[in-house]
């Protein structure tokens, strides 16, 4: 336990606000992720999970209260800044860029670096064309481990629903993020595919990422992730593993009770 | 007939760089300029004033400048002042995500510059418009009429290659991919770290850049330019020509503007007159443009050539380098086979 609390954790998020309108979706809200853990996060409909996501990700704005990644603050900045610290983030419904093929849609998610400058497109095009093979082999090798290679050349939108979870971990593979936020990533996959989903979540864990992951299937929570954080009516209601959270009054009453 | 054809060629070539323009613009980075023909016309006029002597010398002739500069000071005035413009209107335009704000803000722009050139004459000379500009090395070359317009019909066909060569360039490339991509979904873009307002800037300025440069030929060509040159119906054709031709395809585009804006166009001039009404036959061409894009958005929605979707000539630089290139292209099979 000393061992634990001594390493400093990969997120901090401190007593966190966020209201809608009236509505408080978020009020207080304070929890701590381990580093290179994987971490659910649950509740019932409207606990504020999917907002609490979106704070952390900066899709929309912290109202009041700290959210620090491996030292650095979050709040106040845009999505795209935060994603260059390294945090990454997927939605309830995969996002890929529909008219790109699967292997530019993994080479569009890697870091841009300066390869995006327009200038590049016309002069130093070989020392570009390095950099470019270099991230394409990379590209290459993730997709073979999540059995895309036979959709590699076609454009994204036409891959099945699993598929495009599937691509979605190789973009976030790609970047070599410190954390992973996933957002239902179950959502609408049949079971078979859930256990390969499984495997690509570990396989961001042991690429060195802090996984958080959203999700209602607790099944899949339990056997997936070290701990386990309750969110209800915007706060958090209990962390631990799925064991104690079953002994927890709280977690009972708001969450588990009828399962 | 052969000069009439070599005239209507310089203007097919020059209206492919404009709708290659547009093209950067609404078939790239997804930005519904309605616009765009401020772009041209800026850069026309700037040409203008550029190569122009100075205004004092005529009776009742107001412009700025009057620098007096050759062809190429000329065009790179105008491909500068195109480029800031864009800067200035993209800055604010761009600044809100939704693309209804957008479209709005290019319209609103384009008729204060539209109000402002035809009304202040000292900028351009207001509605009478600027005109004696002198045909481009006029003077340094000696050629008959017809030699001469077949040099400048060889100068509009040098800038198209040109022009598509750049921007087919920047469309294969890492730039290019990003910008397709905020053009896809921009809330993935900035998830994976692009800003998307910054990449949509970048293909607004080269959309602008390249529409002033095809705005400075085309005066060349009318050898004046006027409010009259320039109405918002412009616009609406140049993206009727892309539509037509395919959308984010930059052959399309130079298909789709000699097809929908030259080649049509003067095969409709064979019919014959329509009650002795010269107008109708400008009217029924612009009815027919329309019913074209309402008919290919309908049966063939990515149009005669549809953009490309495989990386097939997609950015390398000498083939394969992936495969078969010593030393860096070994590193794609192994690593692809090592972790399997």
């Amino acid at each position: 336990m000393t061992n634990a609390t001594a390493e400093a954790p990969a997120l901090v998020v401190n007593d966190v606000w966020r209201s809608f309108g009236g509505v408080k979706a978020v009020n207080g809200c304070s929890f701590e992720v381990k580093k290179n853990s994987i971490t659910g996060l649950v509740g019932p409909n409207g606990a504020g999970k999917s907002t609490m996501i979106n704070l952390i990700s900066g899709l929309l704005p912290v109202e009041k209260g700290e959210i620090v990644l491996d030292g650095e603050h979050l709040e106040g900045h845009t999505m795209d800044a935060i994603s260059r610290k390294g945090l990454i983030r997927t939605f309830q419904v995969a996002r890929e860029w529909p008219k790109l093929t699967v292997l530019e849609n993994v080479l569009a998610a890697a870091p841009a670096g300066n390869r995006e400058a327009v200038w590049r497109s016309m002069f130093g095009r070989r020392a570009l064309a390095r950099q470019e093979a270099v991230l394409e082999a990379r590209a290459r090798a993730l997709l073979v481990r999540l059995n895309l290679t036979a959709v590699i050349d076609i454009p994204a939108g036409r891959l099945s629903g699993g598929q495009k979870r599937l691509l979605e971990f190789a973009r976030v593979a790609m970047v070599a993020p410190k954390m992973v936020l996933l957002d239902e990533p179950l959502a609408g996959v049949n079971p078979v595919l859930g256990d390969e989903l499984a495997r690509a979540i570990h396989g961001l864990r042991d690429d060195g990422a802090t996984v958080i992951l959203v999700e209602h299937n607790l099944g899949f929570i339990e056997r997936n992730c070290d701990t386990v954080i309750v969110m209800a009516t915007g706060q958090v209601i209990g962390q631990g593993s799925m064991q104690d959270l079953r002994t927890n009054k709280a977690v009972v009453e708001a969450y588990l009770g009828q399962a | 007939m052969l000069q009439y054809l070599v005239s209507v060629c310089s203007l097919g070539a020059i209206t492919a760089i404009l709708v290659l323009g547009v093209n950067v613009r609404w078939g790239l980075a997804g930005e519904l300029d309605l616009g765009f023909y401020l772009f041209p016309a800026v850069g026309a006029y700037i040409f203008g004033v550029v190569t122009l002597p100075k205004a004092s010398t005529q009776v009742d002739v107001t412009y700025i400048l009057g620098w007096h500069q050759s062809f190429f000071a000329g065009l790179l005035a105008a491909a500068v002042v195109g480029g800031l413009l864009s800067v200035v209107i993209g800055a604010v335009a761009l600044r809100r995500l939704r693309a209804n704000y957008f479209a709005i803000v290019t319209v609103a722009c384009t008729i204060i510059g539209y109000t402002f050139i035809s009304q202040y004459r000292p900028l351009f000379n207001g509605y009478n418009g600027i005109y004696g500009i002198a045909p481009p090395f006029g003077d340094s070359i000696k050629l008959g009429p017809q030699g001469y317009a077949n040099f400048f019909l060889g100068i509009c066909l040098f800038a198209m290659v040109a022009v598509f060569f750049v921007v087919e360039l920047i469309r294969r490339s890492p730039f290019g991919r990003a910008a397709k991509a905020v053009r896809e979904d921009e809330v993935a873009a900035l998830a994976f770290g692009r800003n998307p307002y910054i990449l949509r800037l970048k293909a607004y300025v080269i959309g602008g850049v390249v529409g002033a440069i095809g705005g400075a030929l085309l005066v060349n060509y009318v050898l004046a330019f006027s409010p009259n040159a320039w109405s918002p119906l412009e616009t609406f054709l140049l993206y009727g020509a892309l539509l037509v031709g395919g959308t984010a395809n930059n052959l399309g585009a130079i298909v789709g503007g000699w097809l929908v804006l030259i080649i049509f166009p003067q095969l409709s001039l064979l019919l014959p007159p329509i009650g002795g009404n010269p107008d109708a036959l400008p009217a029924i061409q612009n009815m027919v443009i329309g019913l074209l894009i309402i008919l290919t958005l309908y049966f063939r929605a990515a149009g005669l050539i549809p953009e490309l979707q495989t990386m097939q000539g997609q950015f390398r630089t000498k083939g394969q380098w992936n495969w078969s290139r010593k030393g860096h292209g070994q590193v794609g099979v192994v690593d692809a086979s090592a972790s399997v």
